[in-house]
Formats: structure tokens, C-alpha cells, sequence
């Protein structure tokens, strides 16, 4: 009987969650947590820096070249013999990630990695200058060839002239040439604190495992005054609607885009936006009644494929999204005409497709939970959106306890505060 | 300490119960047989059906029906129901679905959870069976893939693909499925065809059914049923001709003086799918570009800094045909450099292989993947329908977490030095606005004139 209770006991006391453990006090950063894993294989180690594009005010797609040259002088942290770990990052207008993933007993490794980003950019300028030609080849890569992205990034601009948030995370051909080593590390300097970073660990390590490593490693690293955000700068609400046009060589059959651009409603936290807005983004992405999927696809054969979505930034504002492609013998205008109608009249889901949709979130994400990348994603998603992890029961509490009342209200925000741009993309030769 | 003991003797008697899970074969009450993989700490129930016999029974010239068929089907609504209707109805589920085919079968997949089966065989038997494939639905569907086929053929990467199908598949069926060239063959496909087409291809016998997942025998019997309730009983399937590749080694250059930048591909033969040295060539093919640790990614980007990446990749074209495509998008300047570059590379992995210090990372990482995967329902039922296809016993291929594990590097160099093809026989495709970017045997401007390229 004892062994039962015993066993009883054992079983109760393994974590039915991972739960988010913060060793903030451990280190020199503005954050460090840990989401303990036992079923993971490796370890993930995240850290996401306080700073990006948006932060930058010279020629488009700095912090994005800083990053490509901190990762390789960080990756050096440890010799230049096999790593045995994985190893990239990434930017975007308001972050910077560098991250590593690897074996348990690699985590000192990954670690030293993490606290070389904060160290002085170790590589000759002649690579530095070289690596700027990888990052045209990125360019070249992702973007050249992709009008979507390009009418993308033209909306925002015309959306929020000289705003910091309309600036190109990896910028044109032109303002990549622009761009010294020099000044790539003056921005560093300026913004690679470790009072501006937080670490996000993941994996099958406990707190014993990693404190000592922390202290080792990242509780002397540097500290600064991290200076104030341009993108803090406040948006205009004057029910502007503008509308820009791209050619593009690669464009067969013409699409549009349409964003409009609202602040988070009053009295709403950040979290619950969060939450109503990924609500609200999957009905707009569903085929249920009331999505622009099943008003002008599937019943009026205005559009020959849509989509919708939403989500929101760290500025406060919120953002619902629809693009389409015209379905034959429909012009741009009559299509353009038909999705601002159908946007103009939605001020609610009918309560079946929030039902659908919302349990459908749930379930999912309670049927997921326990897997170790699903916990990763959902505590790194707390830091992008209020600075510190989400633990998967508090995520899933967020989602549950969205209401329609909330996804009508960030309707209704759109509707009475939103700003909006279209975007029409046509093939070059179409004039 | 006792108790200590007592209770690990009791929980590694449950991972052995759990390790000693195995395939079982049942027959539902309408007498479809299927192999079973219980997984009782899965969440989901996935079932393989697998219609045995290809889309043989398709004219020359429509080889697109197949898939224009199964798109409207998935896609255009069922039994009168509204498509939109439909879709809403099994997103509702938390389900998910897949209908494509292959060469030698149509295949099908249900992913669902165990407690919904019955309703997802339900949509699933109404898409199978009574699928609307009404006109108006049709011509949409026949827009939308010219549409795309007329987008995709302006990229560079896509102009080199279908060069390299048309010099290597020397006009098999598959080739008009899977590039959609000529186009203009879309035009003379009708309706009517793609009604034709299902009411031959989809029938309740020659199957090949897999499950794994939560589920029991009993639940997944009666799915099944239900799924394939109203099916014919006979059909007109049969398999394509086996297809058979060449590669004549050439350096073919695609000039497209109006593209901005240059992509490069270099194909070459790998054994069949079912060869006992694949797991070997897909660790080798994985260490030679699949990250930035790759050979390829350190030549390439990091010491000729000619590209931001540059990949390996095998591509299984049959289950008879394997090709190893090593590709990236390159400065035009440095075409030349970087051909010389991947050669050497490629080279000293085909003759070295593995470095000692690269093994045991490289193949961690490759059995973390299998580990991961096969903790997927999904991945489960459809491992157990390819054994069948190829000849292997369902326990070899549940079992390749341990196959990958015996796997000795000296095992795996020799598979790359043996089957890795020599440089010299692989197929180089650029394709650059600098018609003097490098030496070629063949200089085109479109896929069309490869021909030429024999």
C-alpha cells in the first residue's frame, strides 16, 4: 500500500504542465526564464533583443545586416570546431532573435553563444563587407521575386508615411549598399544591452541545471541606457483611406490588399487583444458563414481566392487584413468594391461561426499543449507581447475565455477608428 | 531505496508494454482488411487508404484530370452540399485530410480525433462517393491552375524544374501531371472527364488500408465502412509505365536576359526509394546541405560568398526513381567560381563522406527527427501503406528508429561513396541573365527548347 501511495505521489508530483520558472535574478539581462521540458529531446535557447528595424532611422535593413554579422561573431564563442548545436536568427521592425538548439550537455556552449552577442562584432571588415553581399542574395532571395512582399511593404508606406513602422526590414537593393559595417555597429552599441535583452530556455534542463550556467555566462554582461523607441511615435487616427498600385514582372493574375489599421479598443488589455484578435483572425481565415471566404468566394464568385486575417503590434494598434484575386469577368473595381462592402457591413459573426471557430482554437490548443514545441512557441509569444512567457495554462485560459462581445469590439474599432490602404498589384505589362 | 526501485521496475514495465505495441490486421464488418498500430498516448486516429493502380486509365494529353479532379472534389462540394458548407463542417472537427495520387495508386489520409471518426468518415464517404463536380466549379478550378502554371513558369527555379523533368523523364505521363506543360492540354479537359475519371478510379476494392493512432480495431472498422460505403466495386486503375530517367551530364544555360539574378540545380540518379542504403544517403545528403552547418552552406555562402544558401535535397520521383538535387540561387558574377566550388564539395563528400567529428550530431539530429515523426499517427499509417508498395514487412519499417541506430559511419560513407552519382553524369542547370555567366553545352532561352539539351 505504501508503494502505491508512494508511486501515487511520484506521478502526481511530475508537472501535468511545463510552467514557466524565472531566473531573472541570475543573470545580467532584463529577463531569463526557463520552461522546463523532461519529454524534450534538446534544449532551446532564445534571446530575443528589444530592438529592430523600426529602431533604426538611416538606410532600410540595418538590423537586419547586424544580426547576419553578431550571429557569426557569436558563433565563434566556442571555437570553430563542429558545434554540435543548431544555430540561426531572425529580425523583424521590433525584435531581434538570436537562437541555439541543441543536446542538454551543450547548453554551457549555447549559453557562452547567447552572451558573445553582447561582445564587440569579431570579424574582418572584408567579411563584414561580404556578408553584405550574402544579405543582397537574401534580398534576391525572398523578395525580388515576390510581388506580395513588395506591395506589402509599399502599403505600409503610403499607410504610415515616415512612421517607424513602415520601414523595410531587409530595405531595397539600394539602401543595403548603403550600409557600412561601421554603422552597423554603432547601432549595436547603442542598443545591445543586456537590461534590453530576455533569454527563453526550453527543454528537458531544470533550474539546478542552468542557474550555475547562467551565472557563469550571462550575469556580467554589459548594461546601458536603452533609448527610447521612434515607433512609439503616435499614429494619426483620421479615417484616411489611400490606395497604391505595384507593377511587378512576376505577376500573371492581379491581386489586391486591403489593411486597415485601427488602436487597440479601450479598456481592452494586451492580452486579451491578443487572444480575440487570433478569434478573430481564424474566422476571417474559415469558410464559416460571415467570412469573406464564404460571402465572396464560395456564394458570390466575386473573388477566385481569398483570404483574412488579423493580429496586432506592440505600437497598441490592431490590424485586419483581406487579400483576393479576381475571379474571371470581375474588374479590380467591382472586386475592390464588393470585399469594402462586405468589410463596411461586418460588425459581427453570426454566434455559430464564433462557436465553430473559437472551440476549434481550444480544442486544438488544449490537444497540443503538452507538446514541448507548442509550450516553446506560446511562452516566446508572451515575450513578444507583453515581455515575459506564457505558461500553456495561462494561454489556454486567454483563448477559452475570449467572447464574441471582444472579437465585436475589435470590429466595431476598425469600423469607427480604422485607417486603411489598398493595395493593387497588376503585371507589368498591363497598363 | 526499495520503493525507489520498485517504482522504477513498474514504470519501465510500462515503456516495455508500450515498446512491445505491434502491427495487427483486422477485417471490418464489410470485409476491408487493415493493418493497425495501436498508439494509446496518441491523440489522433489516422487511417491510409490506398487505391491500388495509378491514373493509367487517363488518355494522353489529359494527364491533369487526375488532379483537377480531386481538387473539385475537395474543394467544390458534395451530395448538393454548398463547398463552403462543407469545408466549415470538417474544420469544425479539428481534422484534417489529404487526396492525391501517385504513381502506382490514388492515395487518401483522415486525421482525426478517435471520438470524431464517425463523423469525418461521414464528409469523407460524401467526397468520395457523391462529389458535386458541377460546371461553374470546373471552370474555376481550370482558371486558377492556368493561372498559376502561367505565374510559376516566370521564376527562375521553375524554369529550371521542368528542364530538368523534360531531359529526364523523356516524356512520361508524369511529367505533363507534375510540370502542367503544355498548358494549352487544360483546354481540351471537360467536365465530363473528370466525372469519368472518378466514377472509374474510386472504388471499394485493391486497397491498401493502414492505421495507426487511439483508436480501437472496432472504431476504425466502422470508419472505414463508412468511409467507403457506396463505392463500385470494380475499377479501371492501373499503373503508369514504369518511368525510367536519364541524365546526360550536361551544363545546360537557360539565358532570361530580363532576370535579375541566377539559379543553379545539379541533379543526379540515388537508388529506389526502397533500397536498403537510403536512410544511409539521406544522413549523407543531409550533412552535404540541409543547414548552415552543411558543407554546401559553409562553401558557398561562407567561403565564396556567392549565395545565401545553398541546398542537397532528394527527390523521390517514383518509388523506383530517386534524384539528388543540389540548388540555390547565385550572384551571376560568381557562377563560374561556384560550379567549381560545389564539385569540389560534392566530391570530397562523395569520396570522404561523413567527417568523425560531424557523425554523431548529424545522425542525433536524424534520430531526433524519426523519433518525432513517428510519434505521429500520420506518419504511422503512411509508412505501414508504403512497406506494402515496397516490398518490406511492417515491422522493418515501425522498427527504423533501431534500423537508424545500428548505422555505423563506416556503413554510411560507403553508401555515399557507392551510390552518391559522379559529378560528371549529373545534369547542371543554370539559369542567369549573363548568357556567358559560365561554359555550356546548351544554351536555351525557355524550358520549351530543351529538347535541344538531349
Amino acid at each position: 500500500m505504501r508503494i502505491i501511495i508512494l508511486i501515487v505521489f511520484f506521478l502526481l508530483s511530475f508537472p501535468a504542465r511545463a510552467e514557466v520558472i524565472d531566473l531573472t535574478a541570475h543573470t545580467g539581462l532584463k529577463g531569463a526564464y526557463l520552461v522546463q521540458q523532461n519529454e524534450a529531446e534538446f534544449v532551446n535557447v532564445q534571446l530575443l533583443l528589444d530592438v529592430g528595424e523600426a529602431d533604426y532611422d538611416g538606410p532600410e535593413g540595418l538590423a537586419h545586416y547586424l544580426e547576419h554579422l553578431v550571429w557569426y561573431s557569436a558563433d565563434k564563442a566556442h571555437g570553430n570546431l563542429a558545434k554540435n548545436r543548431i544555430s540561426n536568427a531572425w529580425t523583424n521592425i521590433q525584435f531581434t532573435n538570436y537562437w541555439n538548439s541543441g543536446e542538454p550537455a551543450k547548453l554551457g556552449d549555447m549559453l557562452a553563444t547567447s552572451a558573445q552577442v553582447f561582445e564587440a562584432v569579431d570579424l574582418a571588415r572584408d567579411f563584414a563587407m561580404t556578408e553584405r553581399d550574402v544579405v543582397e542574395r537574401e534580398f534576391d532571395y525572398r523578395k525580388l521575386d515576390n510581388p506580395g512582399w513588395q506591395l506589402y511593404n509599399q502599403m505600409n508606406k503610403a499607410l504610415l508615411p515616415n512612421h517607424a513602422m513602415s520601414r523595410s526590414v531587409i530595405g531595397s537593393l539600394e539602401s543595403i549598399r548603403k550600409i557600412t559595417p561601421e554603422m552597423a555597429i554603432a547601432f549595436k552599441d547603442k542598443w545591445y544591452f543586456g537590461n534590453n535583452a530576455t533569454l527563453l530556455i526550453t527543454g528537458p534542463v531544470s533550474a539546478a541545471d542552468v542557474v550555475p550556467l547562467l551565472k557563469k555566462h550571462l550575469r556580467d554582461v554589459p548594461q546601458g541606457t536603452v533609448p527610447a523607441h521612434p515607433w512609439k511615435k503616435t499614429t494619426k487616427w483620421d479615417g484616411r483611406n489611400v490606395r497604391t498600385v505595384l507593377r511587378h514582372s512576376k505577376i500573371a493574375q492581379p491581386f489586391f490588399e486591403i489593411y486597415i489599421r485601427a488602436p487597440r479598443p479601450t479598456g481592452m488589455s494586451v492580452a486579451e487583444a491578443a487572444r480575440s484578435i487570433d478569434v478573430l483572425s481564424s474566422l476571417m481565415n474559415s469558410s464559416t458563414p460571415g467570412s469573406p471566404s464564404k460571402v465572396l468566394y464560395y456564394e458570390d464568385f466575386i473573388l477566385s481566392a481569398v483570404s483574412g486575417f488579423a493580429w496586432q503590434d506592440r505600437t497598441g494598434s490592431i490590424v485586419l487584413a483581406v487579400n483576393g484575386r479576381l475571379e474571371e469577368g470581375v474588374s479590380m473595381e467591382e472586386a475592390l468594391n464588393a470585399t469594402w462592402d462586405y468589410l463596411d457591413g461586418l460588425t459581427t459573426f453570426p454566434g455559430k461561426s464564433f462557436a465553430l471557430v473559437h472551440q476549434d482554437l481550444v480544442q486544438t490548443f488544449d490537444r497540443e499543449k503538452y507538446y514541448p514545441k507548442t509550450q516553446q512557441n506560446v511562452a516566446f509569444r508572451g515575450l513578444l507581447e507583453r515581455g515575459s512567457p506564457y505558461s500553456s495554462k495561462e494561454y489556454l485560459a486567454d483563448i477559452a475565455a475570449v467572447t464574441p462581445a471582444q472579437v465585436d469590439a475589435l470590429l466595431k474599432a476598425f469600423k469607427n477608428n480604422g485607417i486603411s490602404v489598398t493595395g493593387i498589384a497588376l503585371p507589368e505589362e498591363d497598363n | 531505496l526499495k520503493l525507489i526501485s520498485a517504482f522504477l521496475a513498474l514504470a519501465f514495465a510500462f515503456s516495455s508494454a508500450a515498446a512491445a505495441q505491434e502491427v495487427t490486421h483486422h477485417t471490418s464488418p464489410d470485409g476491408h482488411e487493415f493493418s493497425f498500430y495501436h498508439m494509446p498516448d496518441a491523440d489522433r486516429l489516422a487511417i491510409s487508404i490506398a487505391w491500388k493502380g495509378g491514373i493509367a486509365n487517363l488518355p494522353q494529353g489529359k494527364e491533369n484530370v487526375a488532379a483537377l479532379a480531386i481538387d473539385l472534389m475537395l474543394n467544390g462540394g458534395a451530395d448538393g452540399q454548398d463547398p463552403a458548407d462543407i469545408r466549415a463542417e470538417f474544420e469544425a472537427l479539428d481534422a484534417g485530410s489529404h487526396l492525391y495520387t501517385d504513381s502506382d495508386a490514388i492515395r487518401g489520409f483522415l486525421v482525426t480525433p478517435a471520438k470524431d471518426a464517425e463523423k469525418a468518415a461521414d464528409i469523407a464517404n460524401r467526397v468520395l462517393v457523391k462529389p458535386n463536380l458541377d460546371e461553374r466549379w470546373f471552370k474555376r478550378s481550370i482558371r486558377k491552375t492556368k493561372q498559376n502554371v502561367a505565374e510559376k513558369e516566370k521564376h527562375n527555379a521553375i524554369q529550371a524544374w521542368h528542364t530538368i523533368r523534360r531531359l529526364t523523364m523523356q516524356g512520361h505521363p508524369l511529367e505533363q501531371v507534375w510540370s502542367v506543360q503544355p498548358a494549352g492540354n487544360l483546354d481540351a479537359i471537360t467536365v465530363e472527364d473528370l466525372r469519368k475519371w472518378h466514377s472509374e478510379s474510386f472504388s471499394a476494392n485493391d486497397l491498401v488500408i493502414s492505421a495507426a493512432g487511439n483508436g480501437s480495431p472496432e472504431e476504425i472498422g466502422l470508419g472505414l465502412d463508412l468511409t467507403l460505403k457506396g463505392l463500385p466495386r470494380e475499377h479501371k486503375r492501373s499503373d503508369l509505365p514504369p518511368l525510367e530517367m536519364a541524365y546526360n551530364g550536361k551544363t545546360i544555360l537557360i539565358h532570361r536576359p530580363e532576370e535579375e539574378k541566377s539559379f543553379m540545380a545539379i541533379v543526379g540518379p540515388l537508388p529506389e526509394g526502397a533500397h536498403p542504403d537510403k536512410l544511409a544517403l539521406q544522413l549523407g545528403t543531409g550533412v552535404l546541405g540541409s543547414s548552415e552547418q552543411s558543407r554546401l552552406f559553409k562553401a558557398v555562402r561562407g567561403e565564396l560568398r556567392a549565395a545565401y544558401g545553398f541546398f542537397a535535397q532528394i527527390h523521390p520521383f517514383t518509388r523506383a526513381q530517386d534524384m539528388l538535387a543540389l540548388s540555390g540561387e547565385v550572384e551571376a558574377s560568381k557562377l563560374r567560381e561556384t560550379l567549381a566550388k560545389v564539385e569540389e564539395t560534392y566530391n570530397e563528400m562523395k569520396s570522404g563522406g561523413i567527417g568523425f567529428l560531424e557523425y554523431p550530431f548529424a545522425k542525433r539530429i536524424m534520430m531526433k527527427r524519426i523519433r518525432e515523426n513517428y510519434k505521429k499517427p500520420s506518419t504511422l499509417a503512411f509508412v505501414m501503406t508504403e512497406a506494402h508498395f515496397e516490398g518490406k514487412t511492417l515491422e522493418e519499417v515501425i522498427n527504423l528508429e533501431a534500423k537508424a541506430d545500428d548505422m555505423g559511419r563506416g556503413e554510411v560513407n560507403t553508401a555515399i561513396k557507392k551510390h552518391f552519382p559522379e559529378f560528371s553524369q549529373m545534369i547542371k542547370v543554370i539559369v542567369t541573365p549573363d548568357a556567358e555567366a559560365i561554359e555550356a553545352d546548351c544554351v536555351i532561352t525557355d524550358f520549351r527548347q530543351a529538347d535541344q539539351c538531349r
